[in-house]
């Protein structure tokens, strides 16, 4: 005996419940559960459904699906950081290196032009607007996300949270900079503009690229998307 | 019945195993056929079964493919050609172990 589309779909509702939010990790906790019912049906074919549920959810023991869920989140997040890695090694190649290269100079020129007293705050005055800017960016596309009333998938999620969060954390990163370009020292300003440009892409990469390419990371990375 | 505390740990190499021999594998499948190897000795939970699939498929070990099977989707696992050579390490890191457990439980040894 085989399980209702209907009954499938209770199935999808149970893992919902049980805090389950994605439809990739549903996907197979469905089939998992379908399985170990239908196997109850084959010895005993009176037994009612929400009690086959009852005693295959069980099997999961006391926390349900949490370690399920923990564990692919922490690795969904290292994918994340390695789908990171992967665009900025990308952006390390002619003809972009060339632009970043270009602003690196230009803009410690700038610096360098400027008053000491003043270099700090000029460098964190360009942090900041690039902080802000990217944040506000995040921000319109998270709205965009959720306004969505597609199936959840934690690679989406994932992109689209992280976005405005690592632009809020760049901002403490951001504080000690006047601090350290009050030395004038001319190796540890270039240090500091370099950073400042390297941490300018990485937020472009989370909020501009990786969000704009979502559809596409999806495809390489479920197999199941096809299947929508 | 053993102790599945001295199981702990060789979850791994177990589905690693159980794939090389059978190609793909979904999860169910993995639970059923090892309690059938075992003849019930060894019950690998739901709860630890999912993240250890996860984890060797993060880890480049295992690659995935989705099927349509009754009613709904099914998620199949098999060995990337890292996961087969993988495989072969983690069965002689086993096999050694097993030899050393021997050669330490064994009627023979004695201090002296």
């Amino acid at each position: 005996m085989k399980l209702t589309q209907d009954q499938v779909q209770e199935l999808y509702g149970f893992t919902r419940q049980h805090y389950v939010e994605h439809y990739d990790l549903q996907t197979e906790l469905v089939d998992h559960i379908s399985n170990g019912i239908e196997e109850q049906w084959q010895k005993n074919p009176q037994l009612p459904f929400k009690e086959a549920l009852n005693k295959e959810f069980k099997k999961f023991g006391i926390f349900g699906f949490m370690d399920v869920i923990a564990q692919k989140q922490k690795l969904m997040k290292k994918r994340y950081w390695k789908l990171i890695l992967r665009f900025y090694k990308e952006f390390l190649k002619l003809p972009t290196l060339a632009i970043i290269l270009t602003v690196i100079l230009c803009l410690f020129a700038i610096i360098r032009s400027i008053p000491i007293a003043y270099r700090g705050y000029t460098l964190q005055g360009v942090l900041f607007l690039t902080a802000i800017t990217f944040f506000l960016y995040a921000v319109k596309n998270k709205k965009k996300y959720k306004s969505r009333n597609n199936k959840r998938w934690l690679l989406e999620d994932v992109i689209f949270q992280w976005g405005d969060t690592l632009q809020i954390v760049l901002f403490f990163y951001y504080y000690p900079f006047g601090v350290l370009t009050r030395t004038a020292n001319v190796y540890i300003e270039f240090a500091l503009v370099v950073c400042t440009v390297c941490a300018a892409v990485l937020g472009y990469i989370m909020v501009g690229i990786i969000p704009k390419k979502a559809e596409l990371l999806l495809e390489e990375t479920y197999p199941e998307y096809k299947f929508l | 019945m053993g102790s599945s505390k001295l199981y702990k740990g060789s979850l791994n190499t177990i589905i690693l195993k159980l794939l090389e021999e059978q190609g793909k594998m979904y999860g169910y499948e993995i639970t059923q056929k090892v309690k059938l190897l075992t003849k019930g000795e060894l019950k690998i939970t739901e709860g630890a079964l999912y993240p250890a699939l996860h984890k060797l498929e993060a880890e480049g070990l295992l690659d995935v493919e989705v099927a349509k099977v009754d009613n709904r989707l099914r998620k199949y696992y098999k060995l990337t050609e890292q996961g087969e050579k993988e495989t072969i390490n983690r069965l002689a890191e086993l096999e050694e172990f097993i030899r050393s457990m021997q050669n330490l439980v064994s009627p023979n040894w004695s201090i002296k």
